[in-house]
């Protein structure tokens, strides 16, 4: 059994220069971690610091490392994979054209990647159709974040996602993350959404920039969670209904 | 001396960039300073003295500013040395793209913007190909797949190169940049040094100095 990825985070400073209060922070492969807090409390910094593996050279001097994942994954810029909720696409390329690119850029291997499946799979999450030749920057937004999850699954594959505020995204929320919570990855969810949140194991509470909390879920808040998901389905029944026109009660 | 140059088109962070980098070299004790060299006009010079780093600005006016960087250095390295400095960078606005300003044995430090147009980079080969250092700025506006086929581009082109993804308004990234800049190679450099690109055969009226308007 090779070891499990670990992700370590060494503290850095708030807003105000103070150090955060913590030793060294691990995460492990397989644990789903949520980032709260109020807006500009460092949720994305924390996620832009989790995403480059910071050495300790970004505002916050927070220093992030990766342990247990083959070193060619990391050269590759494969091991960290982020999808956030105002990414928009800019390049002049077509759909089709930009996944052939980036799987090469990643090197990832043209039989084994399956590019039919990853325009089907982000199809398949943006609800308003798209081709191979549309234009990438043409995209909605909605449309380009299923295309990043789709890209994230079928070709980077990393084995740790950080995922910005995905209720905001344009696109089915728990669909996305179901998606994306593939066994044995290590997933940060930075969110306002308490139903999201509580899909985690844990959570990192964050003020003025730093992490000032870490909390595990308790059982109590997993059986919120499974009355929360019943709520939010039967709203969601409500929503399709009064996009069809029809009473709702 | 160490001589780094540091060129890119204006905007793409260059710099943004070196005072950041500079940062952690002058914090252990290396004297540093900066020769802005520009065709037409530049405040940076300003800029870098704004954060105690010794600058100078040299203005190529009626000279194609790739040449000036190859025949007017004396004055700059003589500035330099009075200065007392252990490294001098030169920033370099990219100019027509037909050639570039590194020197044959300073370090040579392309800056491009992940904004700019995926065919930029093959647009401004000039300055990437030959370069040993090439930086990636600008990627907190587009998403990570673009980011890395930019990167991809690159690399096509000049493979050899050090890469590097930084951030000019956080300092992301800039720490890689800090540990070129202290390896530069440590010179005496001669008054006239050879280019890394080959000068163009023929030079328009403009290029010489002409008066517009009589070309
Ligand atoms: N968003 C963003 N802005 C940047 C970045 N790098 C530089 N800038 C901004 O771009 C502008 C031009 O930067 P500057 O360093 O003067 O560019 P130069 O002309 O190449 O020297 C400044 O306002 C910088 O703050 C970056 O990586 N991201
Ligand atoms: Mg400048």
């Amino acid at each position: 059994m090779p070891e499990p990825a670990i992700l370590t985070v060494l503290p850095g400073t708030d807003k105000f220069g103070r150090s955060e209060p913590f030793g060294s922070l691990e995460f492990e492969a397989g644990r789903t971690v949520a980032i709260v807090g109020p807006t500009g409390s460092g949720k994305t910094r924390l996620l832009a610091d989790l995403e480059r593996l910071s050495p300790g050279d970004s505002p916050t001097r927070r220093r992030v490392s990766l342990r247990g994942v083959p070193p060619a994954v990391v050269a590759a810029d494969r091991a960290v994979a982020r999808i956030s909720q105002s990414m928009q696409f800019f390049l002049d390329l077509g759909v089709r054209e930009f996944l052939e690119m980036h799987r090469d850029a990643l090197q990832r291997d043209r039989e084994d990647t399956d590019l039919d499946a990853v325009l089907g799979a982000a199809n398949h999450l943006a609800g308003e159709p798209f081709g191979p030749d549309t234009p990438l920057a043409s995209l909605s937004g909605g449309q380009a974040r299923a295309l990043m999850i789709a890209d994230v699954m079928g070709i980077s594959d990393a084995p740790v996602l950080l995922v910005d505020e995905i209720e905001n995204a344009g696109i089915d929320r728990h669909a996305a993350l179901d998606v994306l919570s593939a066994p044995g990855r290590l997933v940060f969810l930075a969110t306002h959404d308490p139903l999201i949140a509580l899909r985690a194991d844990v959570r990192l509470v964050l003020c003025e920039g730093a992490i000032r909390e870490v909390r595990e879920t308790t059982p109590a808040e997993r059986r919120l969670a499974a009355r929360l998901a019943r709520e939010d389905r039967k709203t969601g029944l409500l929503r399709d209904a009064l996009r069809r026109g029809d009473w709702l009660a | 001396m160490r001589i780094a140059f540091v060129a890119g088109p204006p905007g793409c962070g260059k710099t943004r960039l070196v005072l950041h980098a500079l940062g952690p070299l002058r914090a252990g004790g290396m004297a540093c300073g900066v020769l802005k060299m520009d065709a037409v006009a530049s405040t940076d010079d300003q800029a870098y003295r704004a954060q105690g780093i010794p600058a100078r600005l040299q203005v190529a006016g009626d000279v194609c500013p790739d040449h000036e960087a190859m025949v007017a250095l004396g004055p700059a390295l003589r500035w330099a040395k009075e200065q007392g400095l252990d490294l001098l960078v030169v920033e370099t606005a990219g100019l027509c793209d037909r050639c570039s300003p590194f020197l044959q044995r300073a370090l040579a430090v392309c800056v491009v913007s992940g904004l700019s147009h995926l065919a930029a980079p093959r647009k401004m080969r000039a300055m990437v190909e030959p370069a040993d250092v090439v930086v990636l700025t600008r990627c907190d506006g587009i998403s990570p797949a673009e980011r890395q086929v930019f990167l991809q581009s690159l690399k096509a082109l000049n493979p050899g190169a050090t890469r590097i993804v930084a951030n000019g308004l956080t300092g992301e990234g800039t720490w890689a940049l800090t540990a070129a800049l202290r390896a530069a190679p440590d010179l005496r450099v001669r008054d006239v040094e050879p280019l890394r690109s080959t000068l163009p055969r023929g030079y328009c009226h403009f290029c010489q100095g002409a008066e517009s308007g009589h070309a």
